[in-house]
């Protein structure tokens, strides 16, 4: 009962948890680049919800929609291009958007939806990060890097499905500004109408749906705390957790 | 004095040369002609050279015209100059009394030496000077033979080599000598071993020495203590201290050495000592405060030792940040939090702690502890333990009180006065909302608190620069104050923002809400700063300056917000470049400048500065006479248009002094202050042993003697001789006798010689 050693840290009255207005507050922009993405808004409030339950960051309640061209796209620093099949060419003024949004400051998440059923959105999301960045280039994050344990320990960023056992990125000056997952994490978050979970998670089942949740949140965590765990303070503690075991 | 000398002189126009060859054609004829004569009976030959040889003269003296001169001289007065050495090694005691008063017996007997005065040559007394002047020289100064009596060894500075060729001439009397008085510890070009000799023989007069002091004595002296020319706060330094022992039965014997910091003692060790040889012992020390500061190393006064005055160093040493050490608590994981975090890694002269809390006691967790990266919140450590370590520390849009952090909040605000700096930004979680007011911390906030919650406004505004702000180094975006208005207003507008009370009446208001008003009906303050104690604190009422960044000017470009950020860190640690009230020491001018400007920064004119002087004591063991500080500083003085008041530095006896200007600038006290060593006789007695060596290479020329020989008998120059008066000439050959004699006995020498047969 560690985890309960950890919640006796934190005691006391709750906070509020809310911010200096709705627009203070976390929000996750759903990119349209013209791709299908049926999945993106359940998926993005589940996050929100798992967000505010377990974090103390304080969330949007609902996924806004934006394109490179939205004057409004410097209001939403985290943008996730989540879906399926092939991405039309971004026109020039659209590529300049998005990358002076994403060196001010901003972080895109890419989040392959198609399972590598079919490769068109693989290959158009590779194309888009080479004009945005033609001297940096998609890479894999190696097991050691931050975002595997900006709140949780992950071993394998897994999601939907577990197609990769990493997660690729372009960095700058340190900071990743573009994350790119062909797992689809956000599959396993999404819900339908209902509010049953709208894909079945394979190979692992339930567990690996809990996984690609903390993949996902660990990435919020990265956006807004950056390298915050790699700081000094934190190596031996986390070291010894990692020698204990992790997921 | 004046005499007559008579001599031959001739007034033939005939060169040295044509004067030599008429002399060697005489000789040769007289020569010719005793060989001619010596088959003569010698009465007869010597009769005939004899007269022969008067004929030649007068016709020598008829070619080379003789004449006879009297001539009227005078000798230059002279002077004989006895140069004491007043120098601090001289107040050692040298059997029974001190060098000094040897060296002045001395010089008392040297003014009654028959030997050394001449009815033209006297003998003149000066000393050493105190120290050297403006321009590094040394002149001697003369020294009254009536003031003797009230002569003291006090100068900081003995050169001899350097202090004779400053000896003053005079145009009415010759140097006929020197006669030098010293212990020989000499700490110029003669002490350094370097040849003297040519510089001494040019002062044309002899050298003579007198050693005073029994070079047998006993001490223990700190040669060297060597150390960087500045430290950084919280980072090792090391003072390398070298502890020599002079004389015997210091073999084996350990004695403390000791390091104070402004007075407090912050390092001790031990020196094992050796006979003759310097030892070196390590000192270290950790600076926590950046400042200026007099350390000073000392070795307890022991028994039997020569003096105990060099047994302490004392000196200035700056204590700077090598990086601004900043702590940033976070409330939650935000962008206003990422974005400052951004910042603040990028910059190389930061040394950066985080600490954010990423759960709420209401989150839900189902994963293990060992599944979770979070660890537990030092509160203890950070708050009590360390947080004087920290230059600056950020609690943005934290809330302490779920976090047991109640009874820290004291010990920030006590952090706060005394000296550290504080940033409050805000959030949900700050001000009121994270139960600030009424606490500890809020004493300490430019704003005060005790608005009912949600005590938030949620509508997004421009903040609007105030007077004050648009000079303000925090918020001046441009040199120029409308440029920096216009930046200002460009901004991005913030999210929403806490509301506060009012601001405290000594804070500086920057920028406030274009509509909402406080409790007073003024502006509500969004971007406000406070002096509080020796700290200053800085709250911002919104958490969304990082708006400014990532959504910025149109150009894409981070220099507002950097700009913003950068000015206040420099601000809140005090950068001496922000300082309202900036002191001086200008040692060459000996001037203490300040310059003063208001809140604003711009000068301020008509502020009224005081000036007071605060002597940093020396260890106990080592005594300091009384000072009347109070009397020796300089007078208040009010700023010009410049805002600049200058004020000449006081004569100040040795020691280590804290200089400081005080003032009250835009209804706050200002205060700046400098550190004063004043050079005392440190270097003159580390090496208090008479050293008679240098005093025999000093004596060019001269005899080097000791005190017990005294002066009597010392060789001196003569004195020079020079014509006063036009002389007269008396010429010999124009006498009709002299003609006579000449021209007879050559007549005469020929008639013989034809009486004799010869034809």
């Amino acid at each position: 009962m560690k985890w309960l050693l950890v919640m006796a840290m934190i005691v006391g009255t709750a906070s509020a948890a809310f911010a200096l207005g709705d627009a203070d507050r976390f929000d996750v922009a759903l990119l349209q680049l013209g791709q299908v993405d049926t999945d993106g808004p359940s998926a993005v409030e589940r996050l929100g919800w798992e967000l505010e339950k377990r974090t103390s960051v304080v969330v949007a309640p609902h996924a806004v929609s934006t394109t490179p061209s939205d004057p409004q796209l410097r209001r939403h620093p985290f943008l996730v291009l989540h879906g399926t099949g092939a991405l039309p060419p971004l026109p020039e003024q659209g590529l300049d958007a998005l990358r002076a949004h994403l060196e001010a400051g901003g972080l895109l998440f890419i989040d392959a939806a198609d399972g590598m059923v079919d490769d068109a959105f693989d290959r158009d999301v590779r194309t888009l990060t080479r004009r945005l960045f033609p001297r940096a280039s998609l890479a894999p994050l190696p097991a050691e890097h931050v975002l595997y344990k900006t709140f949780y320990l992950i071993g394998a960023p897994l999601g939907r499905v577990a197609q990769d056992r990493v997660v690729e990125a372009v960095i700058l000056d340190g900071r990743a500004v573009i994350l790119y997952s062909r797992n689809d994490v956000y599959g396993a978050l999404a819900r339908d109408k209902l509010g049953a979970f709208s894909h079945n998670i394979e190979p692992g089942g339930e567990p690996q749906r809990e996984l690609a949740l903390r993949v996902a949140l660990n990435i919020v965590m990265y956006a807004l705390c950056l390298d915050y765990k790699a700081d000094q303070v934190h190596v031996p503690f986390l070291l010894q957790r990692r020698r204990t075991g992790g997921p | 004095m004046t005499d007559e000398l008579t001599r031959i002189v001739s007034h033939a126009a005939l060169t040295r040369s044509a004067t030599v060859l008429v002399c060697l054609v005489a000789a040769a004829t007289l020569g010719l002609w005793a060989w001619s004569l010596r088959r003569m009976p010698l009465p007869r030959r010597v009769t005939l050279l004899a007269l022969r040889t008067v004929g030649m003269a007068t016709a020598l003296v008829v070619v080379l015209q003789p004449a006879l001169r009297r001539e009227r001289r005078a000798h230059m007065p002279s002077r004989v100059v006895v140069l004491v050495d007043e120098s601090a090694s001289m107040s050692l005691p040298d059997q029974g009394r001190s060098r000094l008063e040897t060296a002045l017996d001395v010089a008392k007997h040297a003014l009654e030496d028959q030997s050394l005065r001449a009815p033209d040559r006297s003998v003149e007394l000066y000393a050493l000077p105190q120290h050297a002047d403006r321009d590094g020289k040394l002149t001697p100064v003369a020294l009254p033979p009536q003031a003797l009596a009230a002569q003291t060894a006090t100068g900081t500075d003995t050169r001899l080599v350097e202090s004779l060729e400053r000896l003053p001439r005079s145009p009415d009397r010759d140097l006929a000598g020197v006669i030098v008085v010293s212990d020989g510890a000499d700490h110029g070009v003669l002490g350094s071993g370097a040849d003297v000799h040519d510089r001494l023989a040019a002062l044309d007069a002899p050298i003579h020495t007198i050693t005073v002091g029994d070079p047998a004595v006993r001490d223990l002296t700190i040669d060297h203590v060597a150390h960087d020319d500045f430290a950084f706060v919280r980072t090792p330094i090391s003072f390398e201290v070298e502890v020599r022992a002079i004389g015997g039965g210091w073999q084996g014997r350990s004695v403390p050495v000791v390091l104070r910091r402004d007075g407090q003692v912050v390092a001790t060790t031990q020196v094992v000592l050796a006979d003759g040889l310097p030892q070196k012992v390590s000192l270290r020390h950790v600076p926590e405060r950046i400042g200026e500061f007099v350390f000073d190393v000392s070795i307890p006064p022991q028994p039997g030792e020569l003096t105990p005055r060099n047994n302490l160093s004392r000196f200035p040493l700056r204590v700077v940040r090598d990086r601004v050490r900043v702590l940033q608590v976070c409330g939650r994981p935000s962008w206003d939090e990422r974005f400052l975090r951004s910042l603040l890694k990028r910059d190389p002269n930061i040394d950066l702690v985080s600490f954010f809390i990423l759960r709420t006691p209401n989150s839900v967790e189902v994963a293990s502890t060992d599944e979770l990266s979070l660890i537990q919140f030092p509160t203890d450590e950070l708050f009590r333990q360390s947080l004087h370590t920290f230059d600056l520390v950020v609690l943005q849009n934290f809330d302490f009180g779920p976090y047991q952090m109640g009874i820290y909040l004291p010990e920030i605000r006590r952090y706060v006065e005394e000296g550290g700096a504080l940033a409050m930004l805000g959030g949900e979680l700050s001000f009121d909302g994270g139960g600030w007011a009424n606490t500890a911390v809020e004493s300490v906030l430019p704003v005060e608190l005790g608005v009912p919650a949600p005590a938030i406004d949620t509508h997004a505004v421009h903040a609007r620069l105030t007077t004050a702000g648009k000079t303000h180094p925090l918020t001046a975006l441009a040199l120029d104050v409308d440029e920096s208005a216009r930046l200002f207003a460009e901004l991005p507008a913030l999210d929403g923002v806490n509301l506060v009370r009012r601001a405290r009446s000594d804070a500086t208001v920057l920028a406030v809400h274009p509509t909402l008003l406080d409790a007073d009906h003024q502006p509500l303050p969004i971007i406000a700063v406070r002096e509080a104690g020796k700290g200053r604190v800085l709250t911002v009422g919104s958490d969304s300056t990082w708006r400014w960044a990532f959504e910025g000017p149109a150009t894409g470009t981070r220099r507002p917000y950097e700009r913003f950020w950068e000015s206040a860190i420099r601000w809140l640690v005090r950068d001496p470049a922000l300082s309202l009230l900036r002191l001086e020491l200008d040692k060459d001018s000996n001037q203490a400048h300040v310059t003063a400007v208001g809140p604003d920064y711009q000068p301020i004119s008509g502020a009224k500065v005081e000036f007071s002087l605060e002597r940093i004591a020396d260890p106990e063991a080592f005594g300091s006479a009384p000072v009347d500080l109070a009397h020796l500083a300089p007078e208040a003085g009010a700023t010009d248009e410049r805002g600049h008041v200058d004020r000449a530095l006081p004569p100040l006896p040795e020691g280590a002094y804290r200089f400081v200007a005080t003032s009250t600038l835009g209804g706050r006290p200002a205060r700046d202050e400098k550190i004063l060593v004043v050079a005392g006789t440190e270097r003159e007695l580390a090496d208090p042993v008479p050293r008679p060596a240098l005093m025999k290479t000093l004596a060019v020329g001269g005899e080097a003697r000791t005190a017990s020989q005294g002066t009597s008998g010392l060789a001196l120059r003569p004195p020079r001789e020079v014509r006063v008066a036009a002389s007269e000439d008396r010429p010999l050959w124009t006498s009709p006798l002299t003609l006579f004699v000449g021209f007879g006995a050559l007549a005469l020498a020929w008639w013989l010689g034809r009486r004799w047969g010869r034809r």
